[in-house]
C-alpha cells in the first residue's frame, strides 16, 4: 500500500501558542521532500503528528488513507529522527539492539557500515558522545530503519561538513535502492536542496509553498554581472537581495522573466540563473522576521 | 512487515533495565554477605533477627524506579520507534511482571541463603515481630514470602508507572499532587499485606491484630488491578512532547 500523506485543516496548540493553524498538505509517497520554515514555524509539530506523538486538536491526519494514531501496523512504518530519541544512559550498542527489536525493516548490516563511516564508537554511552556523533547515530538509526516514511528533524545539524555530505550521499544512494518517503527538515537549505524533489515551506503554522523544487526555484531569478549593469536592469523591479564580489553583483529577483527581459539581460552582458532556494525561503518568510523583530 | 509484538517490546524493556537492576541487586547481595559474615565473626549475644528482611523491603524501590522510567523514558522512546501506546502498555506490563518475578526470586533465595548461614552459625533464624512478613510467616515459608513480595513489587511498579505518567501528562505542579493517588497501590498493598515499613505501623496500630494472608493478597490484587487500569487510561493517548526526547541535547 502506498503511503501518501494527507493533512486537512490541521490545528495544534500548545497552551496559548498556535503551532499549526489550519494546515492542509498532500504529499505523494516515495519522494524526498524538504520541509522548510523558520524556528517555531510548526515543522516539528507537523512531523510529530505524522509520527503519532500526539493528536491534532482539530483536522485530520491520514497516512495511506488511515489515521496513524495508535494504528500499530502503520506506526511501525513511520520513523521520526530528532536530536533526542535515545536514553542518554544507554550506549550505542543498546540503541542498535532496541532498533533491531522494534523496527520491522531494520538492516543491522547497513547500520554497522554507517557507524563505521561516521566513526561512531559502539561501546560509549550516548551522553558521552559529542553532539556530532549523536547526530550521526541518529541518522544511522533513521536510514537503517528503512521505514516507509522517514523524517529527519534537523537531525544532522550537529554534524561537521564532511559527515553531513556523507549523510546526503548515503541518503540518496539508499533512497534510490529502497525508495520511500523522506522528509528532511533543515536550516542548511542550499546544502541539501539538490536532494529535494519537492519543497514544503510552512510559516506560522500555515502552508506557504508546496511544489516541485524546480518550480519553486523558478519563482525567483538571479541576475549576475557588472554592478552598474545589474542596477540598470533591476531598476523598478522587486529585488530580494544583492551580493557583491568586487565589481560583480548578483541580484535576486522575485518572479520569472519574460523572454524579452531575458534577451535584454543577455544583451547587457548579464547571466540569468535560478535563485538559490535559501534566498527564496528567506524572502517568503521575511514577514515573520519583521513581526518577530 | 509487522509491528513489533508486545513480547519483543518486553524483551527490549527488560534488556534496558537489566544493567540498573543487576547493579542494585549486586550491591544488596554484597551488603548482605558482609553482614552475614560479620554476624559469624562477632559475638552478637542473643541476636537472631533477619538481616535479609530489611534489605528485601528496601528492594521494592527498584520496581518503583523501573515504573517511573516506563512513563518518563521508555514510552516516549518506544513511540518514537513506531510502537503504538497500546502495544507498549502490554509490553511494559509483561516486562514489569518479569522484573518483579525476577527480584522476588532473588529475595526468596536471599532468605534461603540466610537460613543456611544462620544454621551453620548455630543460631535460630526468625523474623522480627512485628516486622514485615513476620506478621504471619516463618522465614522458611518461601511460598508465602514470595506471594507477599511479588505483590509488593508489582504494586510499587504500578505506582511508579502512574507517578511517571502524571509528570508526562499533567505538568509539574499537578503531577506532584497526583503522587498521592498514584501511591495508593503501594500504600494499600503494604497495609493489607502487613509488609514493608508501612506494614509495621499497621501492625502496631492493630495491636498485632494481623490480617490473614489470603485476604491481604486479594486486596493487593484488587488494588494492583485498579492501578493497572488507571495506567492504561493515562497511557493510551499520552502526548509525547518533543522536549521529552531531547533532554540531553
Amino acid at each position: 500500500m502506498s503511503l501518501d500523506i494527507e493533512l486537512t485543516d490541521v490545528h495544534l496548540r500548545y497552551g496559548s501558542t498556535e503551532a499549526l493553524a489550519g494546515l492542509s498538505l498532500r504529499l505523494e509517497a516515495d519522494t524526498i521532500c524538504g520541509l522548510l520554515g523558520r524556528n517555531g514555524s510548526g515543522k516539528t509539530s507537523l512531523m510529530s503528528l505524522l509520527a503519532s506523538l500526539r493528536r491534532p486538536d482539530a483536522g485530520t491526519v491520514r497516512i495511506g488513507g488511515r489515521d496513524p494514531f495508535e494504528d500499530a501496523e502503520l506506526m511501525s512504518r513511520v520513523a521520526l529522527i530528532g536530536e533526542g530519541g535515545s536514553d542518554p544512559t544507554d550506549n550505542v550498542a543498546d540503541v542498535l539492539r532496541s532498533a533491531a527489536l522494534l523496527r520491522p525493516s531494520w538492516d543491522a548490516g547497513y547500520a554497522a557500515r554507517l557507524l563505521d563511516r561516521f566513526e561512531v564508537p559502539r561501546r560509549k554511552a550516548i551522553a558521552s558522545l559529542s553532539r556530532g556523533k549523536r547526530a550521526a547515530l541518529g541518522v544511522t538509526c533513521g536510514l537503517a530503519a528503512r521505514a516507509e516514511i522517514t523524517m529527519f528533524d534537523e537531525t544532522h545539524l550537529g554534524m561537521d561538513a564532511p559527515s553531513r555530505y556523507a549523510f546526503y550521499d548515503e541518503l540518496l544512494a539508499d533512497y534510490l535502492e529502497h525508495p520511500r518517503t523522506v522528509i528532511l527538515s533543515t536550516h542548511h537549505v542550499e546544502e541539501v536542496a539538490s536532494l529535494f524533489a519537492q519543497v514544503v515551506i510552512i510559516d506560522r503554522g500555515r502552508l506557504l509553498v508546496h511544489d516541485d523544487t524546480d518550480e519553486v526555484r523558478a519563482r525567483g531569478t538571479q541576475v549576475t554581472g557588472p554592478a552598474d549593469a545589474v542596477d540598470r536592469f533591476t531598476a523598478g523591479v522587486t529585488v530580494l537581495g544583492r551580493r557583491d564580489l568586487g565589481r560583480t553583483r548578483a541580484a535576486a529577483l522575485y518572479g520569472t522573466l519574460t523572454p524579452e527581459r531575458r534577451r535584454q539581460a543577455r544583451e547587457a552582458g548579464l547571466d540569468i540563473g535560478p535563485m538559490p532556494l535559501q534566498d527564496l525561503f528567506v524572502h517568503l518568510t521575511a514577514d515573520t522576521e519583521k513581526e518577530q523583530s | 512487515m509487522t509491528a513489533p509484538a508486545p513480547m519483543r517490546i518486553a524483551r527490549n524493556l527488560v534488556a534496558d533495565l537489566r544493567t540498573l537492576l543487576l547493579w542494585w541487586l549486586g550491591v544488596v547481595a554484597l551488603v548482605a554477605a558482609a553482614l552475614w559474615t560479620a554476624a559469624g565473626l562477632v559475638d552478637l549475644g542473643e541476636f537472631d533477627g533477619s538481616v535479609w528482611e530489611p534489605i528485601a523491603v528496601s528492594l521494592r524501590y527498584a520496581p518503583l524506579v523501573a515504573g517511573i522510567l516506563m512513563a518518563g523514558v521508555q514510552l516516549p522512546l518506544h513511540v518514537l520507534h513506531g510502537v503504538a501506546r497500546g502495544r507498549f502498555f502490554t509490553g511494559a506490563a509483561l516486562a514489569g511482571l518479569a522484573v518483579c518475578a525476577g527480584v522476588t526470586v532473588f529475595v526468596v533465595l536471599g532468605f534461603a541463603a540466610e537460613h543456611l548461614v544462620y544454621g551453620a552459625q548455630g543460631r535460630p533464624h526468625v523474623l522480627d515481630q512485628p516486622f514485615p512478613l513476620s506478621a504471619y510467616q516463618r522465614p522458611d515459608d518461601y511460598p508465602a514470602i514470595a506471594a507477599v513480595t511479588l505483590a509488593a513489587f508489582a504494586a510499587h511498579y504500578v505506582s511508579g508507572w502512574l507517578i511517571g505518567l502524571g509528570y508526562l501528562r499533567f505538568g509539574p505542579l499537578r503531577a506532584t499532587l497526583f503522587i498521592a493517588p498514584a501511591a495508593l497501590p503501594m500504600v494499600v498493598t503494604e497495609s493489607s499485606a502487613a509488609s514493608g515499613w508501612l506494614g509495621i505501623g499497621v501492625n502496631v496500630a492493630l495491636a498485632d491484630g494481623r490480617p490473614l494472608l489470603p485476604g491481604g493478597l486479594l486486596t493487593c490484587a484488587a488494588v494492583i488491578a485498579a492501578g493497572t487500569a488507571a495506567v492504561w487510561l493515562l497511557n493510551r493517548d499520552a502526548p509525547i512532547r518533543t522536549a521529552n526526547l531531547a533532554w540531553w541535547r
